[in-house]
């Protein structure tokens, strides 16, 4: 076996034995539940920042809610088309959010906005209002 | 002389990513997945093993220890990055790095293809007077 190969594995090896430790120590493996399909992550669409439109799918009055985001939920869903075209244009990232994702408001607002009204792309907040609290 | 402020200077940047990145293995994890290449499982993995990986073959670099073998470590760490990083700015992904830990800032790609083909020059550099230095004929001795 060449000699660089040689090393290579026997660092690999060193390496090992702390990232079993750090995995054992550090991974809440349920705590963050990987994205589905058309799913954003708080932290990813604070990046996206000046581009997102934001809608809040959550039905009712909300007292807090993301700063700009405009309401339509599948309840009013006439009603409040308007306001969301007056804010909506191709440029816009459209990123759906409700409480908690529990509802699945967020998810059937995002699937209307993808199959009626065929706007892309739609995202849905991962973890809903609560996460982008935290 | 070249040689030596290269390889500590290249250890030291492989020992503090490693390190910045090991110390939050699940925001690293969501990071290598932001790049849409790997399933969550496998950027879990990634994410728990790479930092480690970084920190033993810079502490290698600088020590001078399994040198050969640092090197093709880093080399092969750098490589892969700069793929990903090809790969993500082709698909236009607007992400954070995620080079050295939790960063909440988008990825000039440029910069970083710029930066990290200069690091895989350095990397053939120090291999080449690696070589070289094995090839030399050992100094006779004075009595």
């Amino acid at each position: 076996m060449p000699p660089t190969l040689r090393q290579l594995i026997a660092l690999m090896l060193i390496a090992l034995a702390p990232a079993l430790v750090s995995a054992a120590v550090q991974l809440q493996w349920r705590a963050n539940p990987p994205l589905e399909p058309g799913e954003v992550r708080p932290a990813t669409a604070r990046l996206w920042a000046a581009r997102v439109l934001w809608v809040d799918a959550r039905p009712g009055k909300r007292a807090r809610r993301i700063e700009d985001a405009v309401s339509l939920n599948t309840k009013e869903w006439e009603s409040r088309l308007p306001a969301f075209f007056a804010a909506w244009s191709a440029e816009k990232t459209v990123v759906v959010y409700d409480q908690n994702q529990e509802s699945g408001d967020a998810a059937n607002v995002a699937a209307r906005l993808r199959d009626e009204l065929k706007i892309d792309p739609v995202y849905v907040l991962k973890g809903g209002y609560e996460a982008w609290r935290r | 002389m070249a040689s030596i402020i290269l390889r500590w200077a290249i250890g030291l940047l492989f020992l503090c990513a490693g390190l910045l990145k090991a110390s939050d293995a699940q925001q690293f994890a969501m990071d290598v997945q932001n790049y849409e290449l790997t399933s969550w499982t496998f950027s879990i993995l990634i994410a728990v093993y790479l930092p480690w990986l970084e920190i033993v073959s810079g502490i290698a670099l600088i020590a001078r220890r399994l040198y050969s073998g640092a090197l093709a470590a880093s080399t092969v760490m750098t490589a892969a990055f700069l793929a990903a990083i090809l790969s993500a700015w082709w698909r236009d992904l607007d992400i954070a790095c995620g080079c050295f830990g939790p960063e909440i800032n988008h990825t000039n790609y440029p910069l970083h293809i710029i930066g990290n083909t200069l690091l895989l020059l350095a990397l053939a550099f120090l291999k080449i007077t690696e070589r070289r230095s094995n090839l030399q004929p050992a100094q006779p001795g004075i009595s």
